[in-house]
């Protein structure tokens, strides 16, 4: 059985915590392999070419210039080849409503971005375990949700 | 409603004029009807007294011609036949006088026939005496056959004018008879019937009296209404007016004219004249809403007046038509002065929008002020996070010292910021007031909590808690806040226990609330074992930002129970709190039900 | 439109198996969880071919012992969940020992060494799973849900799912509903 890297795809306006997210992944025991996007239409540009791989996870920003957050996980839903993809929502809002509407519109996972270093690599690992968890255990993605 | 009906004055009055009217008509017909017999009755006597009058003067004049007779017989003299030549002719007379009464009677015809042959029999025997002798001759028994015929022809006329006489007397009496008979019916019909016409009369006097008296005392009534209505007009700037659609004819009130600031009549009520008041730019709008409510459609008007000096106010006019019980239809509007009304809701909108539009500023103020803040906040803990052990043992005591300073600095920034965060989306106005179960509100609170209440063990004993109308989260919100209160500041050595009772209290009970009894509140107390707090403290405790401990030793900000009480008092509500030093703290929540 | 469907996992993959392993000519037995014995052995050839037709279906051939063991004891817990009208009050530990014929202790390390979770772990995340899915049927309510997945109360039960998913069952139930609404 040859292990397969977890694809994982960050879009994230933020340079620092571009970095902090790198380096949190790299430091995880999980094979992981990272592609990052600077905005939500770059994001969509990566996700409809065909010549790329689909991540396996993508992390992404509500809050981010041109197209934000909320339009990007819209249009994936709305995609036949997209819609199938785990998204995890990685935000500095902790309001309600934003991770309901999240939710609402789709999304797997709401991250709250953490303050510091442990909780993010913390955050990173239940994530990816629980997308493992939902990935080989059957379970039902219609209810795949999980807000950290 | 029938019988009420039946027994209005007005119907008691109509049916008691009809029986008056009838019941005279009765009588008089009646009066009538016997005078007219009585009359009759009268005409039979007088005739049958004149016939026996008559029949009497006709037999008297018949003994004198037999008398006569009989002496110019004794004597032969011819001058005793003198009167019997004249009664011959009055004789005569007398037959045809009777005859002419007599006229269509057939029975009486018949009697009168029989005697006028009688009379005519005689006077054939009385010639055939005086041809036959001139002088009384005893011996000549013809002469003498001729005398008893004669006498037996007088008894027979007697007997024949007897048996009229008496055949009128019979018909007298049976007249006299009948007449009595009717003259005592009479009068116990009409005294019987004066007495009902009386009683009538005397019932419908005292109903129109009665009526009367009423109508007075309504009459003052209505002049009294009048007078309060017109003074009240007057205090309240309000006129109204009538419009008859069919007659054309508009009637204003006195105090119409007074608010335009003209005297009562001082000019003539017309369409045209009242629109003239209305100004120019509203004139076409309130003639458009004239002439729409003329089809039943009440209507309300909103609109300015130049009064006669020229001043401008506002009026406010609803009307609607009516139809009258007689058919006519007559619109009838009200019109208000509102100018001051007006000014106020004009210079309260304008605050009101000032007050709005600072309200929104503040609040995204707020909101992007600790949006914005987080993140380099966030990035501050990062960092810091990011330097490991490590690198931490190369750099100086004092480094290591200001950097655990930093940490905790951004670490307590960062707590503000999130409950600011929280405070400004209480003030939100995505409000929505549903029917809420409260204990489940409280089960997520503890939810909420979870983390804090393991740690600390914490035990809370809730009575069963009432549903009612708030907007969830809010309330949710303060729970959460007054248990990590209990937490935060429980005694450092003992297990927290929060104590959560419920019942509902009638507000006179609760001297802070300051309300009239009947309005009723949910109170909810939370009591707690914790270190309390001065009782000087009691309202400072709620002010934002104001906090009674050292922030070294507890990690509050001094928003959470302005939180608190922010949310029961946008219910509606109260939060009170009670501190004990050192025996714990009371939070007591009361919610209008 | 949305159909909830159940199906049995069990059936279909026996059904899939039985298919392939007759289309390569292999005499097989089937033995119950997952266990199949192959008269004599497979060329490696032979298993490649077979392992790749298998893998389209997400069944793989997991010779190793170790790992037949742990698709057991899931197959066991997710048996135990979802087929049972109540979870057993009996504990856990002693069923699967009982069932598997190793001590809890092995199980667990071995379960926890493959799978970078604990049993434990698996459990709740199954349990959670189940209860998510009984949420969305809206039959029971949660009350009844606490009831039969076993646990002391309504609030155990929504402090375990929100410890799990970070969202209380009320919230679940709310976004479920909208989203819902929205498609």
């Amino acid at each position: 059985m040859k292990p397969i890297k977890t694809r994982i795809l960050l879009a994230d306006d933020d340079e620092d915590d571009r970095l902090f997210f790198a380096d949190a992944l790299e430091s995880l025991k999980a094979e992981t392999e990272i592609t990052t996007v600077h905005d939500g239409e770059k994001l969509m540009e990566f996700l409809e070419d065909e010549n790329n791989e689909l991540p396996h996870i993508l992390f992404l920003d509500l809050n981010m210039p041109c197209k934000n957050g909320f339009e990007c996980l819209d249009a994936i839903r709305l995609s036949e080849r997209l819609k199938h993809m785990t998204v995890a929502i990685y935000s500095t809002s902790a309001e309600e409503r934003d991770i309901e509407t999240a939710f609402v519109k789709g999304a797997n996972v709401y991250i709250r971005k953490p303050s510091d270093f442990d909780s993010l690599k913390k955050a990173l690992t239940d994530v990816l375990n629980v997308n493992w968890q939902f990935h080989t255990g059957g379970l039902n993605r219609d209810t795949f949700l999980f807000s950290i | 409603m029938k019988l009420r009906k039946l027994t209005s004055p007005s119907t008691l009055l109509t049916v008691a004029f009809v029986i008056s009217v009838f019941l005279l008509f009765f009588i008089a017909s009646i009066s009538f009807k016997q005078i007219s017999t009585l009359n009759r009755t009268q005409e039979a006597i007088t005739y049958s007294l004149n016939i026996r009058v008559d029949l009497e003067r006709l037999f008297s004049e018949l003994k004198d011609v037999e008398s006569a007779n009989r002496a110019f017989v004794l004597t032969g003299d011819e001058r005793y036949l003198e009167p019997y030549r004249y009664s011959h002719v009055s004789i005569n007379k007398s037959l045809l006088a009777i005859g002419n009464k007599v006229g269509g009677n057939k029975q009486r015809q018949k009697e009168f026939d029989v005697l006028y042959k009688l009379i005519n029999k005689r006077f054939e025997t009385l010639r055939d005496n005086k041809i036959q002798a001139r002088k009384y001759k005893a011996d000549d028994p013809e002469f003498l056959a001729s005398l008893w015929r004669g006498k037996m022809v007088m008894d027979q006329i007697r007997v024949q004018i007897n048996r009229i006489i008496s055949h009128e007397t019979g018909i007298l009496e049976r007249q006299e008879a009948d007449h009595r008979n009717e003259i005592t019916f009479t009068p116990f019909t009409s005294s019987f019937l004066v007495i009902f016409s009386i009683a009538i009369f005397v019932l419908t006097f005292l109903t129109l009296k009665s009526n009367l008296k009423r109508t007075g005392s309504l009459n003052q009534k209505l002049r009294l209404t009048n007078k309060t209505f017109e003074n009240a007009e007057r205090i309240g700037q309000i006129g109204h007016w009538q419009y008859d659609l069919d007659r054309q004819e508009l009637t204003l009130s006195d105090n119409r004219y007074r608010l335009l600031g003209c005297e009562t009549g001082e000019f003539e009520p017309t369409i045209a004249e009242f629109l003239r008041f209305v100004h120019n730019q509203d004139r076409k709008r309130v003639e458009e809403c004239f002439l729409k409510s003329r089809n039943l459609t009440p209507f309300a008007v909103n609109y300015r007046v130049v009064r006669k000096d020229k001043k401008i106010r506002y009026f406010s006019t609803t009307s609607q038509l009516i139809e009258t019980k007689d058919g006519r239809q007559i619109i009838i509007g009200i019109d208000r002065d509102v100018t001051t009304q007006h000014r106020s809701t004009a210079k309260l909108e304008q605050r009101n929008n000032e007050l709005r539009v600072s309200n929104s500023e503040l609040s995204s103020f707020n909101h992007i002020v600790s949006h914005d803040l987080q993140e380099p906040m966030r990035k501050i803990q990062m960092f810091i996070s990011r330097i490991d052990n490590d690198d931490l043992e190369k750099v100086s005591d004092t480094s290591r010292n200001y950097l655990s300073r930093i940490q905790s600095s951004a670490n307590r920034a960062q707590k503000l910021i999130d409950d600011l965060l929280v405070y400004t989306r209480m003030n939100r106005n995505d409000k929505k007031a549903e029917p809420t179960d409260l204990n489940e509100l409280l089960d997520n609170a503890k939810i909420d909590m979870a983390q804090a209440i393991e740690e600390r063990h914490a035990l809370i004993i809730a009575d069963k808690l009432p549903t009612v109308k708030v907007t969830p989260y809010q309330i949710q919100q303060l729970f959460v806040n007054l248990i990590s209160n209990s937490i935060k500041y429980a005694k450092e050595n003992a297990r927290p226990e929060i104590n959560i009772t419920y019942s509902v209290i009638d507000a006179s009970q609760v001297q802070e609330i300051n309300k009239p009894g009947g309005k009723k509140f949910h109170r909810i107390v939370f009591s707690d074992n914790g270190i309390g707090f001065e009782p000087e403290y009691e309202k400072r405790i709620f002010v934002l930002f104001n906090r009674l401990h050292d922030k070294e030793k507890y990690s509050g900000t001094g928003i959470g129970l302005a939180i608190c009480k922010k949310m029961a008092e946008s219910h509606g509500g109260y939060i009170f709190a009670k501190g004990d030093p050192g025996n714990g703290a009371t939070f007591t929540v009361y919610l209008p039900q | 439109m949305k159909l909830y469907v159940k199906y049995d996992i069990n059936l279909a993959c026996k059904v899939i198996l039985q298919e392939k392993l007759e289309d390569f000519g292999i005499e097989y037995e089937l033995k119950e969880l997952g266990e199949v014995e192959i008269r004599g052995t497979l060329q490696p050839d032979l298993q490649k071919q077979l392992e790749a037709a298998l893998e389209r279906y997400g069944i793989r051939i997991v010779s190793n012992h170790k790992n037949t063991l742990i698709e057991k004891t899931k197959d066991i817990i997710i048996e135990m969940i979802y087929e049972k009208e109540k979870l057993p009050n009996t504990n856990i530990s002693t069923y699967l020992a009982d069932r598997l014929n190793h001590s809890y202790g092995y199980i667990s390390n071995l379960f926890s060494e493959v799978t970078y979770s604990s049993i434990e772990n698996f459990i709740i995340i199954q349990k959670i799973e189940r209860a998510k899915q009984l949420i969305i049927e809206g039959e029971l309510t949660l009350t009844e849900i606490s009831y039969q997945l076993n646990y002391s109360s309504v609030a155990h039960l929504s402090n375990q799912f929100k410890k799990t998913t970070g969202l209380t069952p009320t919230a679940f139930q709310r976004i479920i509903k909208k989203r819902a609404g929205a498609r």
